[in-house]
């Protein structure tokens, strides 16, 4: 037996060089120290390797097949989920250049075409997939409504879902205003406006959420930390419960 | 495994519909993955993030616009009152999207596209009928009926539909450029005559002009206070309701400089420093901002549903939530394209090529 082979591992079939390359990779023993079975190629495996990988135990180890077909969810909760990741991940970069000052930001995100390797990439990355993520959460809900997917025992997962779509709403419209141009400048002093008509406590949430009585630096300052830390904190607990509640409620729905 | 799931107790029968996630799932949606990542990488390549000119408080672009999923909301706020549009209307609207599983709470239908018999139509049927309506509203509101009326026509809009021309005045000379109705007429009669709010709804605020001769009785509660006449709109403007505000509250509506009352000024300094709110009731805004918009919205929603229970399609509980959750989703979508493309400078309803592009 080769190095670290373990009982009922299948083995390749051929002893060619393609064979003795697949042995070196993936039957030595780092390899196996991290994934501790070999390409799960029985239903007994496969089942495992979803029920015991930590990043696939999201997932029930079987799915009706109906909800397999594309077209039954177009993958859209999931992709609202992804583009959640990758903003996370093009955010984190973005972070490294800016700095949530008025002196600085409007600069420092002009720099990212000039100055940075990649950096245009990153900041076109970051706003498209932000718009992507409303569209997609948007679609999501009208999918779910759609297919009667809210209906008991799912009712409070349809409400953590609506938070949800706020909370992205609002992920959204705080990371409007850190390009610091005048797009951003007007377009959160039009929204903050909207939130300012509220009846009796308009002029007080509008001044907690602007830090003084105009768009300025204290509203960089809020906007910037509800952006990268409050919100997708917030966010990321309600999708904790949103996905734990899809698998507690019996996976997705189906007919009765 | 979850060892309590509903899936571990499923019968036989319904194992052999199931399939294995892994690969049948996390395949496609390692593909899914991919073909999302390729394809806003390729975007990002070609498309640039819009950054114009840096942020100046003093230079204010035209037209302001908020971000476009809030299109939405600045387009209502053209139409109404800015409480009820931003906040009140679009509160109202999440509470009720939230609680949609608890208004239906049957199984009947779950789990499939569009599970009840009517569904397809009611859902096609509502999302006309939420376009036709939310843009046969904008352009009234717009006063598109009456410049098509004039162009068509050739016609002036007012004058023409009524008795006559209503009664215009040169600011200037005061001689009398058309005779309006004689001057003995009641205001109501006058009202009635001159139609100028046929061509906006919000004239009836700002451009609609009566009076009615009281022969010297005070009254009315505005700027044109005691003259005589009740004036539209200006002695409707400040109607005081019989609660403490603005005008009842000794201090705050005590406009002659007298000292407030004793008893007042013992107050403590919490109370007496109170903002003095205005609750004065401007009737011709609470009728144009409020109470219409309440009526067209309450009442076009109500008939959707009615005209769809007359035609017999609703049937359950389901239907009437698809009818109005068709609605509310038709009109989110419709008016944030019309407040993308269609309100230019000033927030005018123009065409989307007249719609500044201020993001270069």
């Amino acid at each position: 037996m080769a190095v670290g082979d373990r009982p009922g591992t299948e083995r390749p079939k051929g002893p060619g060089l393609l064979g003795l390359i697949y042995e070196k990779v993936f039957h030595n023993y780092v390899w196996q120290s991290i994934f501790r079975s070999g390409y799960p190629n029985t239903p007994r495996n496969q089942m495992l390797v979803v029920a015991t990988n930590v990043f696939l135990h999201l997932h029930p180890t079987r799915i009706h097949k109906t909800h397999v077909k594309i077209t039954h969810t177009y993958c859209l909760g999931g992709l609202s989920f992804f583009l959640f990741l990758g903003l996370t991940v093009t955010g984190v970069l973005l972070m490294f250049y800016y700095v949530p000052s008025v002196e600085r930001a409007y600069t420092d995100i002009a720099a990212l075409e000039t100055n940075v390797r990649y950096g245009a990439l990153m900041r076109n990355m970051h706003r498209w997939m932000a718009h992507g993520m409303v569209i997609t959460v948007l679609l999501h809900m009208m999918r779910v409504f759609y297919t009667g997917a809210y209906k008991p025992p799912r009712e409070f997962n349809w409400v953590v879902g609506v938070i949800l779509l706020i909370l992205t709403l609002l992920l959204s419209f705080t990371g409007y205003l850190l390009p610091w141009d005048q797009l951003a400048l007007w377009a959160i002093t039009v929204g903050t406006n909207i939130v300012g008509s509220a009846p009796v406590l308009g002029d007080s949430v509008v001044f907690v959420m602007r830090g003084g009585f105009e768009v300025g630096p204290n509203a960089l300052i809020r906007f910037y930390t509800l952006h990268v830390i409050g919100l997708p904190l917030i966010a990321a607990i309600f999708m904790a419960v949103h996905f734990w509640r899809i698998r507690r409620d019996g996976g997705m729905a189906r007919p009765l | 495994m979850a060892a309590a799931s509903p899936a571990q107790t499923r019968p036989r029968r319904e194992r052999e519909e199931e399939l294995l996630v892994w690969p049948d799932l996390v395949f496609v949606e390692f593909i899914c993955a991919v073909l999302f990542t390729f394809s806003f990488t390729i975007m990002s390549a070609l498309v640039n993030a819009p950054l114009i000119n840096r942020a100046n408080a003093d230079v204010t672009p035209n037209p302001s616009k908020a971000p476009w999923y809030f299109l939405n909301l600045q387009e209502m706020l053209l139409h109404m009152n800015a409480a009820l549009a931003g906040v009140v209307l679009p509160t109202i609207a999440l509470i009720v999207l939230a609680a949609v599983p608890y208004l239906d709470r049957s199984r009947e239908g779950q789990g499939t596209w569009f599970g009840t018999l009517n569904s397809v139509r009611i859902t096609v049927w509502s999302s006309i009928y939420a376009t036709a309506m939310t843009a046969l509203l904008i352009l009234l509101d717009a006063g598109k009926h009456a410049e098509i009326y004039e162009k068509v026509t050739g016609k002036k809009w007012l004058g023409e539909v009524w008795l006559g021309e209503p009664r215009t005045v040169n600011a200037q000379t005061g001689a009398v450029i058309t005779d309006g109705p004689p001057d003995w007429a009641p205001g109501f009669l006058v009202a009635l005559y001159d139609l100028i709010f046929s061509r906006n709804f919000r004239a009836i605020q700002t451009e609609w002009n009566w009076s009615i001769n009281l022969f010297g009785l005070d009254a009315g509660f505005g700027p044109n206070g005691q003259n005589g006449r009740m004036d539209w709109p200006d002695d409707f403007t400040r109607i005081p309701l019989p609660i403490i505000n603005g005008t009842w509250w000794p201090k705050w509506g005590n406009d002659h400089g007298e000292p407030p009352p004793q008893w007042y000024q013992d107050l403590p300094d919490w109370l007496t420093g109170l903002y003095p709110y205005d609750l004065n009731v401007n009737l011709p805004a609470f009728l144009v901002e409020i109470l219409i918009p309440v009526i067209v919205i309450v009442g076009l929603s109500i008939l959707m549903v009615f005209v769809l229970w007359r035609i017999g399609w609703l049937r359950t509980r389901r239907d009437v939530m698809i009818a109005i959750f068709t609605a509310f989703i038709t009109i989110f979508w419709v008016m944030t394209i019309v407040g993308s493309a269609f309100r230019g400078a000033g927030q005018d309803l123009v065409a989307p090529w007249d719609v500044p592009r201020i993001d270069g």
